[in-house]
């Protein structure tokens, strides 16, 4: 595998004078091309922030940070739209589709974007749609389509363009169990391409089963970086810290050689990590799991 | 994709695209009926020089324009003909003078004598009898727009003009006259009796050159032969009748600054619905800005908005104001609408857009496209 994106040392700081935070503290990442990396983290810890930096939409108060061996640091709004252009595609949460503009040409723009226009373009942006499913959805205006199918549409859009690197933010949050578990299914396997790295920002525990790798991020700094341990026939990839293997989630569609875990490293912060043992899950949280099962059954 | 993004934005809400092509089409209306004001005043303050076959006017001194100059003294004929270059030289009399109706009532009339014959100005665009007609006794030729304030319905109808007799012998179409006292040609010889003047005075000498490219330095020749007399050329002399109409009475003013209102008023409706369609597709914008396009990429989107708005405006506004240019046709006060000026008001608007679209350019060139994460 290869590195399709490296950070290091990545801080951000937000705000001014004495309303000024550090929303990233020295963050280093490297995201491989194949692998599907989940980044999660509570609320605030600084998920967007880096989701932003690595998409080259906000530039760091410092660090660096290379795409496809692109350096984007200190580079104008400009350049960084034309690096965006070339290695990034992006996922929303809330699909940011065009709405008066169908299936078709909602994947289109994105080409048209890129100064892919025509014949050539509008094939491209059919057989993205093919390949997530909806060639029977070219014509459909987004207000016509469920959210899963929003959400595939938008995963079109942004694969149509071959980028080598493909950011999605919470890309499940909107859709119900079933269209959340398809839409990352589809994400799994557009990760698959030796030639793009997948990154997804997410809270959503249901997204645990596909993923290759899991970095947990709090008060701005990575507390584990895991690679759930694979099943036989799957190409081994040692976690860096001590997995806690828990059940997979009864689902059709997940993938079974991968075990979901749980991961948890002690975090850096000055805010006491959580230590409470899986037993002591509350009674509301294990109604809550039992019937989120029932959904995925 | 660019154009058709930026058509679906506009379409898209149909309430605002209608208040958006009222404000063009009010403004384009307003525009068109003030400058169409403007260029029929113009023909009208100019049609009688524009029409006379003469390259140089000699009028008295400080002659503001056709309808108000003083007396020549009749010394100038000779001077002018004996002037080098000079090809021939038509008197003609201009005066106001009271037209009395066979029914009672009277009403100021602009009398021009003139014998056609001689090649000085001779009525245009008779339309009802002959022009020559006008040497049958008592004849006079009057503007069919004017016979009901005249007191006249048909040919053979006959009024006074101060206390000698007169008869409508023809009718002319489209000769108007910006002072609203109509137009009134007889000969030269009549309208010195009627206005009880000297034989050999005249209101202006028209002077045929016999060498049009020698106008400059006979204009000079015969300033110099005649110098207590104005020598004028034509387009010197349409310049001091537009100067004095449409300038130092303020009429122009008042037509130009109507224009100008309605442009300004239509920049700011066009601005305002189109800053506030930017502000309501602002998400989408973030979006393509997420995905990478350029700042450039986006403004040709809104340009686009502006232009389509325009162009829409433009024909709807352009359908509206022909109707009115067709109704002030057989009015005192036409509208014109020439095709430069059609071409003009296209141009206009589609500058009136691109100004409004500044604001909405603005609004996005500030978007953060960290916003779409944000949602």
């Amino acid at each position: 595998m290869s590195a399709v994106l490296e950070a290091q040392g990545v801080v951000k700081e937000l705000g001014q004078g004495a309303g000024k935070i550090r929303a990233l503290k020295g963050v280093d990442l490297t995201l491989e091309a194949g692998e599907l990396t989940l980044l999660m983290g509570p609320s605030g810890s600084g998920k967007t922030t880096l989701l932003s930096i690595l998409g080259c939409i906000l530039s760091p108060t410092e660090g660096t940070v290379e795409i496809g061996g692109e350096n984007a640091v200190g580079r104008t709004a400009e350049d960084l739209a034309d690096i965006r252009r070339r290695h990034i595609g992006f996922v929303f949460q809330q699909y940011n589709l065009f709405p008066t503009l169908t299936a078709h040409e909602n994947v289109r723009l994105a080409l048209d974007v890129r100064g892919d226009r025509g014949t050539a373009a509008s094939d491209r942006a059919k057989e993205a749609l093919t390949k997530v499913g909806l060639a029977h959805r070219l014509n459909n205006y987004p207000r016509n389509m469920s959210g899963g199918e929003q959400q595939r549409v938008a995963v079109a859009r942004a694969i149509a363009s071959a980028p080598s690197l493909i950011l999605a933010d919470e890309p499940t949050a909107a859709l119900d169990t079933e269209n959340g578990r398809a839409v990352m299914a589809l994400i799994k396997e557009i990760s698959r391409d030796k030639s793009r790295a997948v990154l997804a920002v997410t809270h959503d525990p249901r997204t645990l089963p596909f993923a290759d790798r899991i970095i947990h991020i709090e008060d701005g700094r990575i507390v584990s970086d895991e690679r759930p341990a694979p099943s036989a026939g799957e190409s081994a990839a040692k976690p860096e810290a001590t997995p806690k293997p828990a059940p997979p989630p009864a689902s059709a569609d997940t993938p079974a050689t991968i075990a979901p875990i749980i991961v948890r490293v002690e975090p850096q912060s000055s805010q006491p990590a959580s230590t409470a043992p899986p037993q002591q899950i509350s009674i509301r949280q294990k109604r809550k799991n039992r019937k989120r099962r029932k959904g995925h059954g | 994709m660019i154009l058709k993004l930026a058509f679906r934005n506009l379409v898209h809400d149909r309430i605002r695209l209608t208040v958006t092509l009222v404000g063009i089409l009010f403004s384009i209306v307003l525009v068109a009926v003030q400058l169409g004001l403007y260029l029929g005043a113009r023909k009208m303050i100019v049609g009688m020089i524009e029409n006379a076959k003469a390259d140089i006017w000699i009028t008295s001194f400080g002659a503001k324009s056709f309808e108000e100059a003083g007396q020549l003294t009749g010394r100038e004929r000779y001077g002018a003909l004996s002037t080098p270059g000079v090809d021939a030289v038509t008197p003609i009399v201009v005066s106001f003078a009271e037209w009395r109706k066979p029914a009672g009532g009277s009403t100021l009339i602009v009398l021009v004598g003139t014998d056609p014959a001689d090649g000085g100005l001779a009525p245009w665009n008779v339309v009802d009898g002959v022009g020559s007609d006008l040497t049958t006794p008592d004849a006079v030729i009057a503007d069919r727009t004017y016979i009901r304030d005249l007191g006249v319905s048909r040919l053979g109808d006959t009024a006074q003009i101060e206390s000698g007799k007169v008869k409508l012998a023809a009718l002319t179409s489209g000769i108007r006259s910006f002072t609203m006292a109509p137009y009134i040609f007889t000969t030269l010889n009549r309208s010195r009796s009627l206005l009880a003047m000297p034989q050999d005075q005249a209101t202006f000498l028209l002077v045929k050159a016999s060498d049009p490219a020698d106008v400059p330095a006979l204009q000079s020749r015969l300033s110099a032969r005649l110098p207590g007399s104005d020598v004028l050329t034509k387009a010197q002399f349409i310049g001091r009748s537009l100067d004095h109409w449409l300038f130092a009475t303020g009429a122009g003013v008042a037509l130009i600054g109507g224009a100008i209102l309605g442009l300004i008023v239509g920049t700011v409706i066009v601005a305002q619905t189109l800053y506030s369609s930017t502000k309501d597709h602002l998400n989408e914008f973030a979006t393509l800005r997420a995905l990478g396009s350029s700042s450039g990429y986006i403004h040709k989107v809104i340009l686009w908005q502006a232009g389509l708005s325009a162009l829409l405006g433009y024909l709807i506004g352009m359908a509206v104001a022909m109707v009115i240019v067709h109704f002030s046709e057989q009015t005192a006060l036409p509208i014109v609408m020439t095709p430069w000026l059609a071409a003009g008001l296209l141009a206009l608007t589609v500058f009136m857009c691109a100004i409004s679209a500044v604001s909405a350019i603005m609004k996005v060139t500030r978007i953060d496209p960290a916003m779409v994460f944000a949602r």
